[in-house]
């Protein structure tokens, strides 16, 4: 594991992708603090302004400062993103384990729902959801975290596979081990490096659900300035402003493109030491 | 002899492939030669370079490994300097190349007949495809393959480990090679069934008036197939001559060893089996003497210093050792 | 094999009626105590409307789906919703119909341009372009082809006047699609040439062209295609972006239009209408596979199921 730490810091392209991550989202914390505006604070004498020194992102068709507005949109999406991520790597890390341990019925019955799961794309579950459930109430975010279970527990599982049948789970077995001690021992040990590329993954698709969800104006909706919903704002002033929409599409950019960097160095990291993927 | 006699002549290969790891010297003295109408056998343990000295030949080797020199002279022309373009026309035409595993040695997703026909037709365009079939199924036939007409509809994993390789040198023999290159044939296989392949080979050699260059550990299958022997050890050629030269009059250690590690059955002296001490050596560490040396029983302090030279020994012997080369030979 | 799919062609049908009633369920509980009218229909007499129970609405549903055609009435217009979407079902089939074209044509060369030159710069430049355009929601895409070629470069109009303009809504479809066939068919391809069999395919003197292109692909193609239901559902999914970005009457936006009025009718038959196409979907995927891997026909009859090779 040390090993695999110093590979993954030795690569530029990983440490630059944790550090505009880690950027990005220190600015969303911190930002609105800081900032003289408030993200729903109406400006009418500043209406439709382009970027400046006193805006630097510009202002909306309120004169709302499109800066704060990202950093608040970046909290909201983000955290999102995170939380739904890793909620369906927690739910898939059980299912997986527990399908590829128990094996006989549980394991085949627990496949053909994540089969069911993942042959619905998860963009509309988060809209079946949302919808069904009763919109406003955040329960587009169960949407976007159960369509990330499946391939979390498809990989957990067939890792658990491998693990089980294995000589040394044969041989502790043989030493009396319980299940309970195998289960921690070696197969959570095994399958954590496997879990933390795919949480990777998984919270970079969250992203994209979340803002696409805004975008099309289900879960989180005006006046909250999700990203999704700023590009859409955006979008309805693209020939005089087109910088409304291609900040919040830039910035959705970004963070897909370092989470997935950063997904790829901790793999690299992982297999370059002859850790146990793949 | 004659160079007439000589079908392929490999002196002085070299190959190394690059890995994260290093340079791997995989082969770093590979000499050995093949006579019309015999039997070769190169005889090493994994890691020897035995297989990787076959592919090299072939053109064969994989992206990151490299036949850095030497030559491998095949009908007057040197295969080592002969581009992609011209070894192929070489390729299962004039030297075929038999696999370890005959399962996987075969595309899962085409029928025995759409492979067979597909070589053919690869080397003789102008051929139609129902000569083509006709000549599989003869060849099938020739493999003692009951009931030919319907394994060139089935699919591979529908044949047993047995049937694939007779299909796999059925492949191998139906552009009439002159030099089959066996790479382990039989390992992956049943011991009833690498009885029936050996024959098989020797049979088809005898028959077809073609060459066998075959490589394996088991200096079992060597005495009984083989002509003419090469022991390789670590990339290089510890000792090689004939069967008999061999079995009767090995002088190299590393022989010695291999040849005490076969039990016997009219061995009524009651010897132990010997087993060889030591690791086999790091191919990207070569050591700067004989490679045999850290595990040599008989090591003296020039085999650490320098590599040894192969010594002839007459009648086409010749073994890599000082001990040899001092003139003391290593009887002990 | 014919029992197989002839089983699997009669089973779409009981499979989208398990889907309307589990968004009838939903929706049922839902709308609390009041769920005698979720479907309006258009013979409904105002005022003297039957007060049908739970499972009645549910059958009369069915029946007049699947016998009739009709999905009831539209919430907003007072006209028959199954026209409207079968013009809406029409667009955006036609929109992924070509978009899926797109992606394999532009995703399998990639993938296997990719595979054949590993390592190397060709390789890592597809490799990160497809990671990346994979990763990247739709409308990002939408937005940098319009800025680019519609308010630059002038070349297309956004608002969709000619045949061509479509261009672009359907580029920004395909490429997250071919992203991910680029992606798998290369990772098959790599694994196919890495097979023992393309070295004696190769030691029997074949040329490369036919040992890359005829088996090596074939090989490929299996995990390249078992994507193929996957592509198609994102492509559905993406249009529902496309078609809001460009204002394409299609059944994304009449989605999105019903969720946001909570039009229960549309919504029950968007929702039969994608059940349907998935269901068709998935059938088209295993005949695909059955195509190209012939050693799976002779296992496939009416009672089994499909598996597909690498599958554990």
């Amino acid at each position: 594991m040390k090993g695999a730490r110093r590979t993954f810091f030795s690569d530029p392209v990983s440490v630059l992708a944790l550090a505009v991550l880690a950027a990005v989202i220190l600015f969303c914390i911190v930002y609105p603090f800081v900032s003289p505006y408030g993200y729903d604070e109406v400006n009418t004498a500043e209406r439709q302004q382009m970027p400046s020194a006193k805006h630097p992102f510009g202002t909306d068709y309120l004169g709302r400062d499109l800066l704060v507005r990202m950093a608040y949109g970046g909290r909201l999406t983000l955290s999102v993103a995170f939380l739904t991520g890793l909620m369906a790597a927690a739910a898939g890390t059980v299912t997986g384990i527990a399908c590829g341990y128990a094996g006989g019925l549980t394991d085949s019955l627990g496949m053909r729902v994540m089969d069911a799961i993942s042959s619905v794309p998860g963009l509309l579950l988060a809209i079946v959801f949302d919808y069904l459930l009763g919109m406003g109430r955040g329960n587009f975010l169960f949407g976007i975290a159960i369509a990330g279970i499946p391939p979390f527990a498809r990989i957990v599982r067939a890792a658990v596979l491998e693990i089980r049948q294995s000589s040394y789970v044969a041989a502790s077995r043989a030493l009396g081990a319980g299940h309970f001690h195998i289960i921690k021992e070696h197969v959570l040990h095994n399958v954590m490096p496997l879990a933390a590329v795919q949480a990777s993954t998984s919270v970079a698709d969250a992203l994209t659900t979340c803002t696409i969800l805004g975008y099309i104006g289900v879960g989180i909706s005006p006046p909250r300035p999700e990203w999704g919903v700023l590009f859409d704002m955006g979008r309805k002033q693209l020939r005089s402003m087109p910088h409304l929409s291609l900040i919040p599409a830039a910035a959705i950019t970004i963070c897909i493109v370092c989470l997935y960097l950063l997904g790829n160095g901790i793999r690299d990291s992982l297999s370059a030491r002859g850790g146990s993927h793949e | 002899m004659s160079d007439m006699e000589m079908l392929l002549e490999v002196k002085d290969l070299k190959v190394t492939f690059s890995t994260p790891r290093g340079t791997v010297h995989a082969v770093s003295g590979g000499s050995f030669s093949v006579r019309r109408g015999e039997v070769t056998g190169i005889v090493g343990e994994s890691g020897s370079g035995k297989s990787v000295s076959a592919y090299a030949v072939m053109g064969l080797l994989p992206a990151n490994g490299r036949a850095e020199s030497g030559t491998a002279f095949f009908g007057g022309r040197d295969l080592l300097s002969l581009g992609e373009k011209e070894l192929r026309k070489i390729r299962g035409k004039e030297i075929s190349m038999v696999f370890q595993d005959p399962v996987t040695a075969l595309d899962p997703l085409f029928t025995i007949g759409s492979f067979l026909t597909e070589v053919l037709l690869s080397h003789s365009p102008g051929m139609s495809k129902k000569d083509a079939a006709k000549k599989s199924v003869e060849m099938l036939a020739v493999m003692g393959i009951r009931d030919p007409e319907s394994v060139m509809q089935r699919y591979p994993d529908s044949l047993s480990g047995g049937m694939c390789q007779r299909v796999m040198i059925a492949a191998a023999l139906l552009c009439d090679p002159r030099l089959l290159i066996a790479d382990e044939p039989t390992t992956a296989l049943d011991v009833t069934i690498q009885e029936e392949i050996l024959s098989l080979i020797q049979r088809l050699k005898d028959e077809r008036d073609m060459s066998v260059l075959f490589i394996t550990h088991d200096l079992g299958v060597v005495a009984r197939l083989c002509d003419r022997v090469t022991v390789m050890y670590g990339g290089f050629v510890m000792e090689s001559g004939s069967a008999g030269q061999i079995y009767e009059g090995a002088v190299h250690p590393y022989t010695k060893a291999l040849l005490s590690a076969i039990p016997r059955l009219d061995d009524r002296e009651g010897r132990p089996l010997a087993a060889l001490e030591g690791e086999p050596i790091d191919p990207i560490d070569l050591p700067q003497g004989c490679v045999f040396a850290p595990r040599c029983p008989s090591c003296t302090e020039i085999c650490l210093r320098e590599r040894p030279e192969a010594t002839d020994l007459g009648d086409g012997h010749s073994a890599a050792c000082h001990l040899i080369s001092k003139g003391g030979g290593t009887d002990d | 094999m014919l029992g197989y799919f002839c089983k699997r062609i009669l089973l779409i049908i009981p499979t989208v009626m398990a889907v309307i009633l589990l968004v009838f369920v939903l929706m049922a509980s839902l709308m609390g105590t009041d769920t005698s009218r979720m479907i309006r229909y258009e013979d409904d007499v105002p005022g003297e409307a039957p007060r049908l129970s739970f499972l009645q609405q549910y059958g009369k549903y069915c029946f007049r789906v699947f016998v009739r055609g009709d999905f009831g009435e539209n919430d907003s217009y007072n006209s028959p919703l199954g026209e409207d979407l079968m013009e809406r079902t029409a667009m955006t089939l036609r929109m992924t119909g070509i978009s899926v074209i797109a992606t394999y044509l532009l995703g399998l060369p990639l993938g296997i341009l990719a595979a054949c030159r590993r390592g190397r710069w060709q390789d890592r430049l597809i490799t990160s372009l497809t990671t990346f355009f994979s990763a990247l929601p739709s409308f990002c895409l939408a937005l940098g082809f319009v800025l680019l070629f519609s308010l630059r470069l002038r070349w297309v109009n956004v608002t969709l006047q000619n045949d061509a303009d479509y261009l672009i809504p359907l580029a920004t479809l395909a490429i997250a699609g071919a992203a991910n066939v680029a992606k798998v068919t290369r990772a098959g391809m790599a694994e196919a040439l890495d097979r023992p069999f393309i070295l004696s395919l190769r030691s029997l003197g074949l040329s490369r062209r036919s040992v890359i292109f005829r088996h090596a692909l074939k090989s490929a193609l299996i995990p390249a295609f078992s994507v193929f239901g996957t592509v198609c559902a994102n492509l559905i999914c993406g249009s529902i972006v496309v078609e809001r970005f460009f204002n394409i009457r299609g059944l994304g936006s009449c989605i999105i239009g019903a969720v946001g009025s909570r039009a229960t009718t549309t919504l029950m038959g968007c929702m039969t209408i994608v059940a349907l196409i998935m269901c068709v979907l998935s059938v088209a995927a295993d005949l695909l596979f059955v195509i190209i891997d012939p050693s799976l026909r002779k296992s496939l009859t009416f009672g089994s199921t499909l598996r597909r090779r690498g599958e554990r």
